[in-house]
């Protein structure tokens, strides 16, 4: 459920496990379980492909009829709109604040978890609830004073202010995923670095960091769709119509053309394309990081 | 003169076009000229705005309009004076949000500037009266609007029926469109909850009616009296008869471009809307839409004996003001005179864009030779009433306003009594009048001019 | 640590402790604000629309708690049953999950369309009626929602060791008997972290019902956030606003406190 925009997918719980390995499949499988996995398949792609056939057919024909495959592809819709939500531009903002967030995030996170992880500093479980707390407050109700202050550092209206937001909103719960993802690897290996002599930052950087890459895999995925998918904070805090990035050229899209669905699908499918890319990707990777995180079962 | 918020969103190209403004190096930063965030009904609308009346401005600084998303702008504005900045041309939604910038001190007070353009003389004295807060003249109207009735010539003729001038023959066409099959009264709030205040005006001013609207305005009576519970009750027996929008729950449903399509195609009847529509409705008939449907319209009329024939309903759809934190106030000022004067301009306006023109006499000679006919009736008209209605969110202190539309779908879900609802909005309205929040308001009658 | 408290103080402790003191004041988002002490609250109880609202939110809680789980927990439970196709089917799963929140919308309000589409067919008009808008669009939410379960949920379970199984089957246990002894009892951490933030979320849901009914119709999906929403920006009753955010980040410390003193008894670590 995308909440607001702080959502982001849970942050670890659990004692996790290393990498974890399908168990053997046990007993038989049965066609029902293949139909009802059936069911559920079409149920999460259905809509999703009517989407895509409404953004190749003419208004006509959708009103006509909405569920058929379109009888001639109309790839003009897509250029369309493309040029009329201009969707390059916001597409390249988007760019530059989902690097900048996921880049920050994992900075931040990966500090904070690191630290909470292995240094043993005191009043880490009141700060898990801190974290915790704080992912419950209403981004609505201080959105004011954060603009306010936003003007008052000059941050207002840049990319830069918004991708600070981001770092803020969406740190918390990246640092309770990867601090889970951290204590699953063995402090050997650590200490093992030190006793050849290796100092603190030869071992972050030789031994917890590439162990800790499906974790940051993780998190910089999950940073980057809810950075790429925000508008509210966006709308509000970029002033500039040229810095807009995608997500609010959408919003206002589908506003501006309610009556002309196909362009809406035409500039959705645009929207998602990069965002499937980064997923079809990383999804090997991401899902290997899941497993192996504190979400990974007992 | 460019948007009301009443006007939602639905066919605000606004967005569309960031590509234009963009291009134009349009920055948030205070680099030079005068920074102007608007909000367009259409893309025809924003091109002719911005040719005609940010570029062809030759004053003693440049404007720099920004374009907002018509639905987000309040707020963006809002929520910047918070922050103790914003445009320098601030746009409001009407006189009850200026009342709170003006009390906050982020307006200029405009006096000076009144004598030095002699606006006194030149804008309509009810929408001055409306612009000012504690008698200081802290805004500009910027479009004014009217509710009308707006219907298709064709449908009305196919089924032997004439323009309704009073409450029965209204009836009459509607309970018979009703039997046909045909959705009566076009309307529905999917696009813009608020639009429910549209019907509510109606009812108001023209059941109750404008005298005792400006009495309880002026907190002289009650909202709670039986004259308003009358005019609710009538309403909602309308929306209980599936006469508003076909039903209720289709009025939660219905968009306006859905809406302007079954007026255009003869399965609605009449829409009661706001003169916005006016140009709103433009691509839903004729050429533009590949059909020959046309559409014309008519006044109100008046929903019980007693209550003036032709009541105008008015409104200002937008105010314009002068940020106090303005570095180049004179020149802001300069901006203001030039998109309020000029009767020409104004009647250009409104033919070539169907601006919402600034509330100035207008008469037949100022429109130029292209211009629809329709709107030169509307607006000469309009400049010549003789009484006057008032429409809620120009006139209603902001949280009545709120309340007003956001319970007014309860009433019609049956989750709220009349009596109830009114008692409610009566307790709200008594605190803001005492709180002075309530926007002054011109009597009822006597020409708007 | 030091980077994530700064911007974390900045970005959200800053700003909340100031709405924290508007909660106590009149303040209407732009002028000045006026001490009124617990008058904000006090109005709060008496205040219907809020009560309307809280009611829908933990009406949307249990939605979320049972519905998406259950779809989460046999997605991934079946997934770990078969043999092929499992990349693909949790590959589809998850798509939905990526689509931006305003997307899902369009997707669905046309899909429901009382004029076009399945509302239609079926003579309903799902987002205009009083009592199928709620759990029409938490439905919607849902469909975007419940793929990213099974992803965890399958990852959790794949942690779960084998032998377990193995020993289950041989004592004849059916699939489902191995569900309930074995596979939930193992993964539970997971199952509560997931609930505990399920309740969370559905307290700050906001962005579904505002694009597709804005609270709508006549309140029917009003919740907290969206009731919040309109308070500040169309009521300009920001003090009275920040009131209803307080109240709500309460309701979630309460229930993360809960979580808490449950996870320190049952010794998990978080």
């Amino acid at each position: 459920m995308t909440t607001t925009p702080t959502d982001s997918p849970p942050a670890g719980a659990a004692r996790g496990r290393g990498a974890a390995r399908p168990h053997p499949v046990t007993g038989r499988v049965s066609s029902l379980t293949y139909v009802l996995l059936c069911a559920l398949l079409l149920f999460a792609l259905g809509p999703l492909v009517l989407f895509a056939f409404s953004s190749l057919k003419t208004q006509s024909e959708l009103a006509t009829s909405p569920l058929s495959f379109p009888t001639s592809l109309r790839w003009s819709n897509f250029a369309t709109a493309w040029e009329q939500a201009n969707m390059g531009a916001g597409l390249l903002n988007s760019l530059i604040v989902v690097v900048g967030t996921v880049a920050g995030v994992c900075v931040i996170a990966g500090c904070a978890a690191y630290a909470m992880a292995r240094l043993d500093l005191p009043g880490s479980g009141t700060f898990i609830t801190y974290l915790l707390v704080s992912s419950s407050l209403p981004t609505q109700m201080f959105l004011v004073p954060l603009f306010y202050l936003w003007t008052k550092l000059n941050l207002y209206d840049s990319l830069f202010g918004l991708i600070v937001i981001y770092w803020g909103l969406f740190s918390p719960f990246a640092t309770l995923l990867l601090r889970s993802f951290m204590i699953t690897i063995p402090r050997e290996f650590e200490e093992a670095a030190r006793m050849d002599g290796a100092g603190e930052l030869r071992v972050l950087f030789q031994v917890v960091l590439p162990n800790a890459l499906p974790g940051f895999l993780t998190i910089a995925l999950v940073t980057a769709l809810s950075a790429y998918n925000e508008f509210l904070i966006a709308v509000t805090f970029i002033q500039d119509s040229s810095l807009l990035p995608v997500s609010t050229t959408f919003f206002t899209f589908q506003q501006g053309f309610t009556q002309d669905y196909t362009l809406i699908g035409a500039a959705g499918m645009i929207m998602v394309l990069p965002m499937l890319l980064l997923f079809l990707a990383l999804q090997r990777r991401f899902i290997e990081g899941v497993s192996s995180s504190g979400l990974g079962g007992a | 003169m460019t948007i009301s918020r009443r006007n939602f969103l639905v066919l605000s190209g606004a967005t569309a076009l960031t590509p234009v403004l963009a291009s134009c190096g349009g920055g948030s930063g205070s680099g030079g000229g005068l920074q102007y965030w608007s909000a367009f009904q259409n893309q025809q609308q924003q091109d002719y705005f911005k040719k005609e009346r940010v570029d062809a401005f030759q004053g003693s600084a440049k404007v720099r309009l920004t374009v907002k998303p018509t639905d987000t702008i309040d707020r963006l504005t809002q929520t910047a004076l918070a922050a103790g900045t914003g445009p320098d041309l601030v746009l409001t939604a009407g006189p009850a949000q200026v009342a709170a910038y003006a009390d906050a001190g982020y307006l200029l007070p405009l006096e000076k500037y009144s004598q030095k353009y002699g606006w006194d003389s030149m804008l309509a004295p009810w929408a001055l009266a409306a612009s000012r807060v504690d008698g200081k003249l802290v805004c500009l109207p910027g479009g004014y609007e009217t509710m009308i009735m707006i219907y298709n010539p064709a449908t009305l003729e196919q089924h032997g029926w004439k323009v309704p001038t009073n409450r029965s023959e209204f009836e009459a066409i509607c309970t018979e469109a009703k039997a046909k099959g045909l959705m009566p009264v076009a309307s529905g709030n999917a696009d813009w909850r608020p639009a429910s205040e549209w019907w509510v005006t109606f009812a108001l001013n023209h059941s109750a009616g404008p005298d005792a609207v400006y009495s309880a305005l002026q907190g002289r009576t009650r909202w709670s009296d039986p004259v308003f519970a009358d005019a609710i009750n009538l309403l909602n027996g309308y929306y209980q008869q599936g006469w508003w929008g076909g039903s209720v729950d289709s009025y939660f449903t219905n968009t306006f471009p859905n809406l302007y399509t079954a007026l255009a195609s003869g399965k609605a009847v009449f829409m009661i809307t706001g003169s916005w529509a006016t140009s709103e409705i433009l691509p839903y008939f004729g050429a533009a839409a590949g059909n020959d449907a046309t559409w014309d319209w008519a006044p109100l009329f008046p929903l019980r004996d007693g209550v003036p024939a032709e009541v105008w309903d008015l409104g200002i759809g937008a105010t314009l003001s002068v940020n106090a934190k303005s570095a180049n106030p004179d020149a802001a000022a300069e901006y203001l005179n030039f998109l309020e004067s000029d009767p020409k301009r104004q009647a250009q306006g409104i033919a070539e864009a169907s601006l919402q023109p600034a509330p100035i006499q207008l008469s037949a000679a100022d429109f130029p030779e292209s211009v629809d006919e329709r709107l030169v009736r509307l607006y000469t008209r309009l400049s010549n009433a003789a009484t006057i209605g008032y429409t809620t969110w120009t006139f209603w202190p902001q949280q009545t306003d709120t309340d007003l539309y956001t319970n007014f779908d309860k009433v019609i879900t049956g989750q709220l009594s009349t009596k109830d609802y009114l008692d409610g909005l009566d307790k709200v309205f008594q605190s803001e009048l005492a709180a002075k929040k309530v926007p002054p308001a011109p009597a009822p009658s006597g020409p708007a001019k | 640590m030091l980077p994530l408290i700064a911007i974390n103080a900045l970005v959200v402790l800053g700003p909340s402790l100031l709405a924290v003191y508007y909660s106590f004041t009149d303040w209407n988002g732009i002028g000045t604000a006026k001490w009124i002490g617990l008058h904000n609250y006090i109005e709060l109880a008496g205040d219907a629309e809020f009560r309307n609202a809280l009611w829908h939110n933990i009406l949307w809680t249990i939605f979320f708690l049972v519905v998406p789980m259950a779809m989460g927990l046999f997605g991934a439970y079946a997934l770990t049953r078969i043999r092929r196709f499992r990349l693909l089917f949790r590959v589809a799963y998850f798509l939905p999950y990526i689509v931006a929140s305003v997307i899902t919308a369009a997707i669905w309000e046309n899909l429901l369309s009382p004029d076009v589409g399945i509302g239609e067919v079926l003579h309903l008009n799902f987002l205009g009626s009083q009592t199928l808008a709620l759990p029409t669009v938490a439905f919607v939410n849902n469909w975007a929602w419940w793929g990213f379960l099974v992803v965890v949920f399958l990852a959790a379970m794949q942690g779960v060791n084998p032998n377990l199984y193995e020993a289950a089957a041989l004592d004849g246990a059916g699939p489902f008997r191995q569900f309930w002894s074995i596979t939930l009892p193992s993964i539970q951490p997971t199952f509560m972290f997931l609930g505990l933030m399920t309740i969370i979320w559905s307290f700050l849901s906001f962005d579904y019902v505002y694009v597709l009914t804005q609270g709508g119709p006549a309140g029917a999906t009003d919740v907290l956030s969206t009731l919040l929403y309109r308070e500040a920006f169309a009521s300009l009753r920001a003090g009275y606003a920040s009131a209803v955010g307080m109240v709500m980040a309460l309701i979630s410390g309460v229930v993360v406190a809960a979580y808490l003193v449950i996870r320190k008894r049952k010794d998990w670590a978080v």
